[in-house]
């Protein structure tokens, strides 16, 4: 069984190290310090569809076995995770300030590059301009659904969705409200395009 | 997405993948303005991606449009692996 030692590492380390390990090896098996690291192992586990079982050793020493000893584990290398660790805001049409054309180039970018991560948000949110990308005939709908094949949430604002008059073509994804928006920024480190 | 295989057009300048990816659409080419890939360059830039069942019908525009420099690649991607091959047309 390889052993990975995480201890202090903050997320997503101990996730990208474990990710990176079950690449080589069909078992093994992660200390770190804090429950949350636990969490977001055992949630990647359970994406990637391997067994996992967490041990704790004291408040601030746990150990995680992610694999099956029986037979190697096939791991997508490829495969995406969806991890608590941050959630995406989009919130126009546009990444940057500038040239329209450029900054709805750039975003197309963002959304296919962010759908390439290995580590991926545990949500998007759209509002406001954003929500444009959520609707039929969106250019970037195939970025959203593998988001959402790999377990991403994507939420779309829908006052915005109403006042645009899109409520009807929302094409993936679910709808949200300010609340939900605002409990999951709080709680999450946030990235924008 | 685990094993996957497509075309790029690489570009000189920004501007001319943007011109590039209005000529595709405005040919009906089902194609996509991606980022373009590390395995190519560390730069900054943007090219197009076309599916291989796009070739055919890219091919001949390909050789009436005037891009500004396009490079030609065929991008595998296997187990977890980019690999890039320039792609002669």
């Amino acid at each position: 069984m390889f052993k990975i030692d995480a201890m202090g590492d903050v997320c997503p380390l101990p996730v990208i190290k474990a990710r990176k390990a079950l690449k080589e090896h069909a078992q093994i098996f992660i200390t770190v310090d804090n429950e949350i690291s636990t969490q977001n192992l055992s949630k990647m586990a359970t994406q990637l569809g391997l067994p996992v079982e967490v041990g704790k050793e004291s408040a601030t020493s746990y150990r995680v076995y992610i694999g099956a000893g029986d037979k190697a584990v096939e791991v997508a290398p490829s495969a995406r995770v969806a991890t608590d660790d941050y959630v995406v805001v989009i919130n126009a049409q546009t990444m940057g300030v500038g040239d329209d054309q450029l900054g709805y180039a750039l975003l197309k970018g963002f959304t296919y590059s962010l759908a390439e991560q290995d580590t991926l948000p545990s949500h998007v949110l759209l509002y406001n301009g954003g929500v444009h990308l959520s609707v039929e005939g969106s250019e970037v709908l195939d970025d959203l659904n593998a988001l959402v094949t790999a377990g991403v949430e994507i939420l779309s604002c829908g006052a915005c969705l109403d006042f645009y008059g899109l409520t009807e073509k929302l094409a993936v994804g679910e709808v949200t409200n300010m609340y939900r928006i605002v409990e999951l920024m709080s709680q999450h480190h946030v990235v924008r395009p | 997405m685990i094993n996957e295989s497509y075309y790029l057009i690489a570009f000189a300048s920004t501007h001319a993948a943007l011109r590039a990816e209005a000529f595709f659409k405005a040919h009906r080419i089902t194609m996509k303005l991606i980022p373009l890939p590390a395995v190519i360059s560390a730069g900054c830039g943007f090219a197009i991606k076309l599916a291989i069942g796009e070739v055919q019908a890219a091919l001949p525009l390909l050789k009436h449009a005037t891009f500004e420099a396009a490079q030609f690649y065929q991008i595998k991607k296997e187990k977890g692996e980019t690999i890039a091959d320039s792609w002669v047309i």
